[in-house]
Order: C-alpha cells, then structure tokens, then sequence
C-alpha cells in the first residue's frame, strides 16, 4: 500500500500499551496514523518510533473527554493527512477500588474518559465519513465490559457502555458505508497489568484456557483485520482476544 | 515454502457455498487444501479452480455422519501431510421443516449432520494436533443458532446453537495442548 492510496487512522490513546500497538500494526499496513494520547510526549514517541520503522505518522495529543480538545485532535488529523477514514477508540485508563469506596467523581471520570471520549471522537469524524460512504470504527472496550470485574464497576460500565454504542451506532450507519465493531481484550500484558503483583498475575493466568495473557500486538491484530475488506461483514461485533476467559 | 512446510487444511462440505470460498481462501493464503464434501463433481471443480491458480488441493469423499469414514479420511491425509494445521468443520444442511412436521427422523438427521458431524471431525484431527502441540479448529455455526431462532428450522437452530457449546468445550478442553477452537457465525450468506 503506498502512502498516496493509504487510509488516514486516528487512534486514541496511543501512546502506550494496547493503543501503541494498534497505532504501529496500522502504520506497518500502510495507512498513515494520527496519534493521539494525553500524554503529547508518549504521543511523539510513538510517531518517532513509527517514522523510524519507515511508516507515516503525526501526534494529535489531548484530552478525549473534552469536547474542545477532540475538536483540536480531529483539526490536527485534518492539517496532517486529512479526515480520518478509520478512528480506533482506545483511549482509557484502569481504576480499582470497591464500589463502596468510589466517588461520583471517580465514576464520572471513568465514563467522561471511555464513553463520553468514544462518543465525542466518533462524533467528531462520523460526518465526514458518511459524506465520503466510507469509513471504518473500532471502538476498544473490554471483556470486563461483557462479564464484569471485582473492584471495577465503573469501568466495567463504562466498557459495557462502548458495547451498546457499537451495536447501536453499527445499525444506524453500516447501510451508508461506515462499518462500526469493537473489540474486547482479555488480560493482556500492558504496563499497567505488568506492574500488577506477580503472584496476581500466576493465578489469573492459570485460570485461562489458553494458559497466559495476551500480548499488546495480538489485539492490535484483531482491530487491524477490522480494518480490512475481509472483515466487511462484521457489523456491530465485539470480538474477543482474551486466552479463553470469556466465550460469548 | 517446500511441500513439507505447506501447512494443510481440511475443509468439510467444501464443494459449494461457503466452503467452497473458504478452501479458495485457504489456498490463496499458502494452504494446502483438502476438500471433502460427498458432492463430488462441484468439489472437484474446486480443487481444480484452485491448482489453476496455483494452489495445491485434493479431494475426498466425506459423509460426516459416517464416523469410520470421518476417522479414515483424516487418517488417510494425516498419514501422507502430518498432522492437520487446521480445520473447518463447515459441512451442514438447513431445510425448512413446520413443527407439525418435524420428525424425530429429521430431527435427527441434521443433529447427525451440523452438530455431530462437527463433533467427529474435531475428534478425529484432535490426537494429531494435541501430539503436535499446534493446531486450529473452527466451527461453522450461524447467526440462527447464536443471536435468532428461525422459524420452520427449529431443528437448524438447535444444532447450530448446539455448536456453540461444543466450540466452547472444545476450546477449553484442547487450549492447553496449543489447540484452538473457535466458531463463525454466518449471517444471511447468498449460497445455493
């Protein structure tokens, strides 16, 4: 694929973990990425780290859950490459804590980060994609979205919610040509979960099918095939990359 | 690739239809492809759709409701491959069948087919692929047995649900051997 004829992907949080991997997948088939992260130095990074691997890339960094911020995000896509033609919702972060312990503002910050980021950078490419009849969406959520976790209601929530706006906004749309799907990752070897207690980590992993966590380039190629022309009959899916620990 | 290092992939009810375009993409991807389905003339013209593009495929008659004949074919291929790299149990009917006049008979006959038919050829790669540590298994299910019911099909839905539950069980009982197993659920798909 050569530049002139590859896509423009913008791909939220990607500055690190599962959204670095997607972001260098992307970039290594061809299309030309937009980086986003909160972090504008991890964002560079990653742009760095894709140039010097001979792809195209450009940061956008900012804040998915302000509206102003993913304005900025989408204007910095345009000036780089154009409209986003594939926009990848990966931005989020992990809290643990009891739901007996939670605030609102943790509640809210969690949803303002997954649901509402999801929501405003969808919202913010989606016209120009139904106007060109293309376009490509995955949203990242996360099994704990489908099955729950301990300690993580709101996330859970939050991840559950991206589900329900996949289905619903893949009805509404894959008639004009833009294709919306998720992916819902199992454990998967991030920093964050590395950082996490080895003997947490032995348990959970004994307890999977497959015997071990995933690893950050393997979703990455689940939502690069959601990319591609031979996924054009998902619509609306939540695919799964999780070692067996959940079979839906 | 030499023809050792080929991996092999055995498709069943590969003449037509869905399997026909899986065997096709198998071999686009580097497989060697053996088709089996006990229409003989379309998988025939498959294998030979596929060596005219410079593939590698073979047939072989297989009623996967006949176990010694599931056991044999794959016997017979792993005997001269190795062990299959993957499968696709894909072989199934759907026939349109009012309760009133649904039959245990053929009730039965599409269990034998689309859900006991996936069973015997899973069994039947499954020793070879756990030896070998390595190995991929997928269920051809449907949209009616995992997310709809289909009128006048109940008997279709029930064993492409049950399909389902045979991946999952599979999939648990086999990960640790390097198996995988997982399912397709097709949705409306224009096939004969």
């Amino acid at each position: 694929m050569t530049p002139e004829r590859s896509r423009v992907a913008l791909v939220t949080g990607a500055g690190s973990g599962i959204g670095r991997a997607i972001a260098e997948k992307l970039a290594e088939n061809g299309e030309r990425v937009v980086v986003n992260d909160l972090n504008g130095e991890t964002a560079d990074e990653v742009v760095a780290r894709i140039k010097g691997s001979g792809g195209e890339a450009a940061a956008a960094p900012g804040d998915v859950s302000d509206a102003e911020a993913v304005q900025g995000i989408v204007a910095a896509a345009r000036d780089a490459y154009g409209s986003p033609e594939i926009l990848v919702n990966n931005a989020g972060f992990l809290q643990q804590k009891r739901f007996v312990d939670l605030t609102a503002e943790d509640f809210d910050r969690m949803i303002a980060v997954h649901l509402r980021g999801t929501f405003l950078c969808t919202h913010a490419v989606l016209p120009d994609m139904l106007s060109r009849g293309s376009g490509i969406i995955v949203n990242v959520a996360s099994q704990l979205g489908q099955i729950g976790g301990i300690e993580l209601c709101h996330y859970s929530a939050a991840k559950a919610g991206i589900i329900g706006l996949t289905k619903s906004l893949a009805r509404e749309v894959s008639a004009q040509g833009v294709r919306v799907n998720a992916v819902a990752p199992g454990p998967i070897n991030t920093e964050l979960v590395l950082g996490l207690s080895e003997e947490w980590r032995n348990a959970k992993a004994a307890e999977l099918p497959l015997g071990r966590f995933g690893e950050p380039w393997e979703v990455a190629e689940t939502v690069a095939f959601l990319t591609s022309d031979g996924a054009a009959l998902y619509v609306g899916q939540t695919l799964g990359p999780n070692s067996g620990d959940v079979m839906l | 690739m030499t023809d050792s290092e080929k991996p092999t992939v055995l498709i069943t009810g590969a003449g037509i239809g869905i399997g026909a375009a899986t065997a096709r993409a198998f071999a686009d991807a580097g497989y060697r492809v053996i088709v089996t389905d006990i229409l003989e003339d379309e998988s025939r013209s498959v294998v030979a759709d596929i060596e005219s593009g410079g593939g590698e495929a073979g047939y072989h008659h297989l009623d996967v409701t006949d176990t010694d004949e599931v056991e044999s074919v794959v016997s017979a291929v792993q005997d001269r491959y190795g062990p299959l790299e993957a499968i696709v149990a894909n072989a199934g009917i759907a026939h349109r069948v009012p309760l009133a006049k649904l039959t245990d008979e053929k009730w039965d006959h599409t269990h034998e087919v689309d859900l006991k038919g996936v069973m015997r050829v899973c069994r039947a790669a499954a020793p070879a692929m756990r030896a070998a540590g390595r190995g991929s298994m997928i269920a051809v299910s449907s949209i009616m047995g995992v997310a709809y019911g289909w009128d006048e099909h109940v008997q279709y839905s029930a064993a492409k649900a049950g399909v389902v539950g045979l991946v999952r069980g599979l999939a648990v009982e086999l990960a640790r051997d390097g198996v995988r197993v997982n399912g397709i659920a097709p949705g409306y798909i224009r096939t004969a």
